[in-house]
């Protein structure tokens, strides 16, 4: 309890703190977040450490909102999140807005902690909204500080949540009625009955507040102004960390609190992530420069997640959650070479690049490794992911499935071309005379991250043999009795 | 006449402002705040003490007292806050007698349970502002917004008027709860009780009875406006609970008047452009909300009262965040008033998160329990325009905190170390207030 408090609390602290500061501190950051990636590393693989599972903040009607459990899947994506969180602030480390990103990214870390290991619903909801109110101020303060383009995510992410809430709320008053027991644990709400007409309305509600973050197809278009107008270092957490929080609430609360909705929904689910896969790849096609070609490619991968998810089927929901850690490691390799690009001075767009492997071989190595591993390459940290995906959907609609397979398809054919573009080909004669490749401290970054992805994609079992445990807590009678079957 | 315990608060402040008005006369003007403010935390000490006293007309209920506890307490940090603040200078006996009486006729209008004392509530509380919202020292712009509360408020006040002769037209009584049945028994009851309602609609700017709001938002003095928005408005509020806790039959009229209000003042306060009109717009949208709780059944008149009381909270700080700057700022210049008052600055921007909802700021809890309160009474639609309306809020008070605004000389930015501990206070209560919740409502 006290060490998970001490988590979600000191990345606040060391924000308020670096804000009140006048230089820039990257040195407290990074300690910082050393520490938290140690302490979700305890947490992660010591669960006993935790002690036990207080109340805290009892307050009569609403339940202890400071209520916090451990679970292996929240334990895991926790990890992951603190695993971003050191990457993305190194690869910043140089930008002039250093101290905004990094308050930025600590604040969202603290918040994603409380996501992972809230047990109040409610709870879960407060941190939901700060996660989104500091996403907002990371791509308002950093790369091309663009207010529209904040405005756009955090409107987009706002109106969602708020109706999660009605819906919330419409299932905490149901759970009083029935019971005489107001609380908004999420142990309680879990055990509503609902009828059907009113459940799918509050699936479609909760669906609003948690797929705008993913970003699931038709409420996807604030990731492309807001991943290409933040500096790509914040873009890594964005994409690679924000983006489980939605995933995270689907498999933890909305779907164990509608189970019956859910499986309602399901086949709109799958098509809509199908269509998002394939609509994604497209987008990313024809993407204008480097970094919504990232964006895009982020959108296409997180769209596939949402299909395994909405498959609700024992392989695509293992294939799913798998496809969604890797995403966030994939993604943030994608970033970070778009970082260390524009560290260089160069734009991103396309007509500024070109033959760029023979300046910087070292990177050029790295960025196709990258996008091999984005295309889905066996052996690479997607692969096991996408196919357990697409392998469950499969059976629950052919068809959709087929379509999606279609975008990863076109995956291959849109990271070629880019990679063509950018690295190879004549020189590009815009491009500097003198253009550094890979120093230290990058090459050492991409290092952690190859590693981890060519570790993810050899052994999967890492994680997958965890899987079983991690969703029989979340939604064991939902994927055995209800779902569609193993 | 015998002693009436209920009537101990309004005694100690109406004596306080007596004195503070004999004081100009005895130059003794300058210690008045103090006074002032001593008796109004005397007044919310007694309000304590007097919880759920029934006196003759007046009855300490829940929303009463926790509303009446919050008015006197806020008019005394209010005071408290403007005796560093030039507007003072000059006769400041008399403003600290004209504000005094306006806690008088806010706490008659939380506690009232005859419509003749809300009727003259109502009169005290308005009258002060006429004077208040012109006080020499602030602009023209002072004096036309004054000009046009007077002319408006005037108006509300005769339609309040006509109410209570119509009720009693109807059932020859002047209890809010009427011995038979409710004041709605007769047609002439229906008319008088909707002549209230639209007349407290006037005054808290509901739509569409919002026209004045941005115009004395924008022309009057921000030290008067803590008044204004966190004071009389909420103890309006209280009226309006009073009223419509005693009448069921209102809550049609008041959902369509809270649906309304949502939708109005967001749509103007996203379109003002300009700081002060975009606060005076959103507040239709406050007091849609809090209608919104009203319209709810008995579970909402609780949320009712906790949503003006922390309205009225989320004002006061704005107000005293925007005292520092000057009159005519349309934006917030964040960098000057960071480096001049860095908490007050703090202050500033957590009101603005507060008062879109974010959480876990106090805004958020009483948006929440309002919510709560719409899902209960199964007014699904109102709590969903709600949940739209708060977050198309977010739109115009974070453009609020991002605007870049640069103001051509820094000095013109008051500067007052004693400011620095309201502002200090104010955050922790808009941050961790809704710890207190729970023996809130016991």
């Amino acid at each position: 309890m006290i060490l998970v408090t001490v988590l979600i609390l000191l990345p606040w602290c060391a924000a308020l703190w670096l804000s009140a500061q006048k230089q820039a501190g990257q040195r407290l950051a990074m300690t910082i977040a050393l520490i938290e990636l140690l302490l979700t590393l305890i947490l992660r693989f010591a669960p006993d450490s935790m002690g036990t599972l207080g109340h805290g903040l009892h307050i009569p009607y609403l339940g202890g909102l400071w209520t916090l459990h451990a679970g292996p899947l929240g334990s895991t994506l926790a990890l992951l999140c603190a695993l971003l969180i050191p990457v993305s602030l190194a690869f910043a480390w140089r930008l002039p807005e250093f101290r905004s990103l990094a308050s930025a990214v600590l604040v969202m870390a603290g918040a994603l902690f409380g996501i992972f290991y809230a047990q109040n619903v409610l709870m879960f909801y407060i941190f939901y909204e700060i996660l989104a109110l500091a996403g907002a101020f990371l791509i308002l303060r950093s790369g091309h500080k663009n207010r529209a383009a904040a405005l756009q995510f955090l409107l987009y992410t706002f109106v969602g949540s708020l109706l999660f809430l009605v819906a919330l709320v419409v299932v905490y008053v149901l759970h009083g009625q029935q019971t005489g027991v107001y609380n908004f644990s999420i142990l309680q709400l879990a055990d509503t009955r609902i009828s059907a007409g009113l459940g799918i309305w509050l699936f479609l509600g909760m669906v609003a507040g948690l797929a705008v973050k993913m970003p699931l197809f038709p409420l996807h278009s604030w990731a492309a102004s807001g991943y290409g107008h933040a500096a790509p270092a914040g873009s890594v957490f964005l994409s690679g960390a924000a983006v489980t929080a939605g995933a995270y609430g689907l498999i933890h609360f909305a779907i164990p609190m509608l189970p019956q909705a859910a499986l309602e929904f399901a086949p709109v689910g799958i098509i809509l992530g199908a269509i998002g896969t394939l609509y994604g790849a497209f987008l990313a096609l024809n993407a204008a420069n480097l970094r919504l070609f990232a964006a895009w490619a982020s959108v296409s991968h997180m769209n596939l997640v949402a299909l395994g998810l909405f498959a609700l089927q024992s392989q695509a929901i293992h294939g799913s959650v798998f496809l969604l850690i890797a995403h966030g490691v994939v993604s943030a390799g994608l970033f970070g070479v778009v970082s260390v690009m524009e560290n260089r001075g160069l734009t991103g767009e396309w007509a500024g690049l070109g033959g760029l492997f023979r300046r910087a071989p070292r990177l050029g190595a790295w960025m196709l490794f990258f996008f091999l591993a984005g295309m889905g390459l066996p052996g690479l940290a997607n692969f096991p992911g996408e196919f357990l995906s697409l392998a469950g959907a499969f059976r629950v609609l052919p068809w959709a499935a087929a379509l999606a397979t279609l975008g990863i398809l076109a995956g291959v054919v849109y990271f070629l071309r880019a990679y063509e573009r950018i690295m190879l080909g004549p020189l590009n004669h815009t491009l500097p005379e003198t253009l550094k490749d890979l120093q230290q401290g990058e090459w050492l970054l991409f290092w952690v991250l190859g590693l981890l992805t060519l570790w993810l994609g050899l052994d999967p079992q890492v994680i997958l043999s965890h899987l079983g445990i991690l969703l029989s807590t979340h939604s064991a009678e939902l994927i055995q009795g209800g779902g569609h079957g193993v | 006449m015998a002693y009436n315990p209920t009537l101990l608060p309004l005694l100690i402040v109406a004596s306080a402002a007596l004195i503070a008005f004999l004081a100009d006369a005895l130059t003794l003007g300058r210690f008045m705040p103090w006074l002032g403010g001593a008796s109004s935390i005397a007044a919310g000490a007694s309000i304590f003490v007097e919880h759920m006293a029934l006196g003759a007309d007046l009855y300490w209920d829940l929303s009463a007292s926790l509303l009446g506890i919050y008015l006197s307490l806020a008019v005394a940090a209010g005071l408290f806050f403007i005796a560093f603040h030039p507007i003072t200078r000059k006769m400041t006996g008399s403003l600290v007698g004209l504000l005094l009486t306006l806690l008088v006729g806010s706490l008659i209008l939380v506690s009232a349970q005859s419509l003749l004392l809300l009727f003259i509530g109502l009169e005290l509380q308005v009258l002060p502002f006429f004077a208040l919202l012109a006080w020499p020292g602030s602009g023209r712009a002072a004096l036309e917004s004054a000009f046009k509360y007077a002319l408006l408020a005037g108006l509300a006040s005769a339609q309040f008027a006509i109410g209570v002769a119509l009720i009693y037209l109807g059932d020859g009584s002047l209890a809010v709860i009427p011995p038979m049945g409710d004041m709605t028994a007769n047609v002439f009851g229906m008319m008088g009780v909707l002549a209230l309602l639209v007349a407290l609609s006037f005054e808290i700017a509901a739509a569409p009875f919002h026209a004045w709001v941005a115009d004395i938002y924008q022309g009057a003095p921000a030290p008067f406006l803590i008044f204004l928005g966190g004071v009389g408005k909420v103890a309006i509020m209280g009226a309006l609970i009073t009223l419509v806790a005693a009448t069921p039959k209102l809550e049609i009229p008041v959902a369509i008047i809270a649906a309304t209000s949502i939708v109005v003042g967001n749509v103007l306060a996203y379109r003002a452009g300009h700081l002060r009109r975009m606060l005076g717009y959103s507040a239709i949208a406050h007091a849609g909300y809090f209608l919104a709780a009203l319209a709810a059944g008995p579970l909402g008149i609780i949320a009712a009262a906790i949503y003006a009381l922390v309205y009225g909270l989320m004002n006061v700080g704005t107000f005293m965040g925007l005292s520092a700057l000057p009159e005519n700022s349309i934006a917030i210049p964040w960098s000057a008033l960071r480096e001049r008052q860095p908490v007050l600055a703090g202050l500033l921007g957590l009101t603005l998160l507060a008062l879109a909802g974010m959480p876990p700021s106090i805004g958020f809890f009483a948006k929440l329990l309002v919510i709560i309160a719409d899902v209960h009474d199964q007014a699904y639609w109102l709590a969903i325009l709600l949940a739209l309306g708060s977050a198309f809020s977010f739109a115009y008070y974070l453009s609020a905190l991002w605007k870049p605004a640069v103001l051509s000389n820094p000095e013109r930015l008051l500067r007052r170390r004693s400011w620095e501990t309201f502002a200090a206070l104010g955050i922790v209560i808009l941050l961790f207030a809704w710890l207190l919740m729970p023996y809130g409502l016991s």
